[in-house]
């Protein structure tokens, strides 16, 4: 996925041109604890991963010796599963030369991660959650795995891009004081830490104000809808990145 | 070689200071760059709540005008030497490689004030610009002006996001923490696992008697092992930033 800059004052524009080159992507209901344990069932390694409570998103702690050839194995099962649970495609995340944090110096280590971001019909997840991480570190490794898993598509509409300036002038409230606006479009997926029933597209935006002579800088974010389905209420599935932010 | 840590007091029960700053009492005009950060409180709340659960035991909890930088730097009171995790959540600003904190009332710049005379021995700044990499001389406040018993340094090169979705960072290194996996790392993919792709960069800080003594402390220091107190005069800097 990448992040525009955009003009504060002319997001209608941006939106107007994404909804204007494809057709609206179907929203998607998301399984419950159960459904996930079922799909589970139908493979012979669900043994090897947790379902956790609060998201039911897949994980997997496990200590591994580095000369074992284990750590390798637990990379491709993760990635395999994440693809699996939801037959999502992945694509290795970007983790260097990120547009929005500065480079580092090369005396600086840096932890052992690997990542892959999913996708859905060329639609890339654009939330914390959609992806697959796995996080070594000392002989620990953690294996997430929050590509939740869809259970019924639903048609959807394109919000009119009027609106989704609308609601993004009153969340931000005109707040643009020596700040840039950088945007993206795509399936807002939560982290593993939050519920989540349904899978919608989204316009997700960060408000940065970088490093200046005077002040500090910050930085927010939040998730407007980009359709709407019947059945399903505005926000649903953008979780606590769908609210007021400031 | 590293040598093995021996056992500080921190295994049985973790001591906690938590604190936060939502609005900022500033002159004008400044005043109006000081953005309200209306979300401040969720992360160290988060932290702990998952940690008390575990055991953890509260020494402070304070936020907005009660949470004072004299009450941090030695001036009235140093509440931050009766804590093994000092948890700070607020504004953050780094010029001239010199780090300082966004309280309410007033800025406080903990390398300057000696933080870690007594304690604590982690301290995360959950705010943004705890280090500035394109400084060359960014590990100097931290190598020249600390105490004793701080170890290790959380916090962000760069931006970090405060919402409702990101302060879940706090949650997550809770319970990575408790999950047995080292405290740099517990932090490292906490703000990986809650941050939107490709968007802030966590970075943790060592504070070795030499570079082995750093490098352990960055990769193998947990909860239940955690570093003692340094005792070179001297002190090695070590980070690892989650790329």
């Amino acid at each position: 996925m990448t992040w525009n800059e955009l003009p504060a004052r002319d997001i209608e524009s941006w939106v107007a041109q994404i909804q204007s080159s494809r057709l609206p992507p179907a929203n998607y209901k998301l399984a419950g604890r159960d459904e996930v344990l079922g799909r589970l069932k139908e493979s012979s390694q669900s043994a090897e991963v947790r379902v956790r409570d609060d998201s039911f998103t897949l994980e997997r702690r496990q200590w591994v010796s580095a000369e074992s050839g284990e750590l390798q194995r637990i990379v491709s099962f993760a990635q395999h599963l994440g693809k699996w649970i939801d037959n999502r495609i992945l694509k290795p995340g970007r983790g260097i030369g990120r547009p929005l944090v500065g480079e580092f110096p090369k005396d600086i280590e840096s932890a052992s991660v690997s990542s892959w971001e999913s996708s859905i019909e060329d639609v890339p997840s654009v939330g914390p959650g959609g992806r697959v991480t796995v996080y070594v570190s000392h002989g620990m490794t953690l294996a997430d795995i929050t590509t939740r898993v869809r259970t019924e598509s639903m048609e959807s509409r394109w919000r009119t891009p009027g609106e989704i300036a609308n609601q993004f002038e009153r969340i931000t409230r005109g707040e643009f004081l020596e700040t840039h606006v950088f945007g993206a479009f795509g399936y807002y997926e939560a982290s593993k830490y939050e519920r989540q029933s349904y899978l919608r597209t989204a316009f997700v935006f960060i408000i940065d104000r970088p490093t200046s002579r005077e002040g500090p800088s910050w930085r927010t974010s939040f998730a407007v809808a980009a359709t709407e389905s019947d059945g399903i209420p505005p926000d649903a599935g953008l979780g606590s990145a769908g609210g007021d932010c400031l | 070689m590293p040598r093995r840590m021996t056992m500080g007091s921190m295994n049985t029960s973790p001591r906690l200071g938590v604190g936060w700053s939502t609005h900022f009492d500033r002159p004008w005009p400044v005043r109006i760059l000081y953005r309200r950060l209306r979300y401040a409180y969720r992360a160290p709340s988060l932290f702990a709540e998952q940690m008390i659960g575990a055991g953890a035991t509260i020494s402070f909890l304070r936020f907005d005008e009660r949470l004072l930088a004299e009450d941090l730097d030695g001036t009235q009171m140093a509440l931050a030497d009766a804590v093994d995790f000092l948890y700070l959540s607020t504004h953050g600003e780094n010029k001239s490689a010199a780090y300082k904190v966004a309280l309410h009332g007033a800025d406080w710049s903990p390398a300057s004030s000696g933080i870690g005379a007594a304690g604590p021995v982690i301290a995360v700044f959950d705010t943004c610009d705890l280090v500035d990499f394109s400084d060359a001389n960014w590990m100097d406040s931290w190598s020249q002006g600390v105490g004793a018993a701080l170890r290790l340094i959380l916090g962000f090169a760069g931006p970090a996001t405060v919402n409702q979705s990101a302060s879940l960072r706090g949650l997550a290194f809770a319970e990575n923490l408790q999950a047995g996996m080292p405290i740099a790392p517990s932090w490292l993919s906490a703000v990986q696992q809650t941050s939107l792709p490709q968007t802030d960069r966590a970075v943790a800080i060592a504070i070795g008697d030499d570079d082995d003594d750093a490098e352990y402390i960055l990769q193998q220091s947990t909860l239940s092992n955690p570093p003692p107190p340094r005792t070179a005069d001297t002190p090695s800097i070590r980070a690892e930033v989650c790329p």
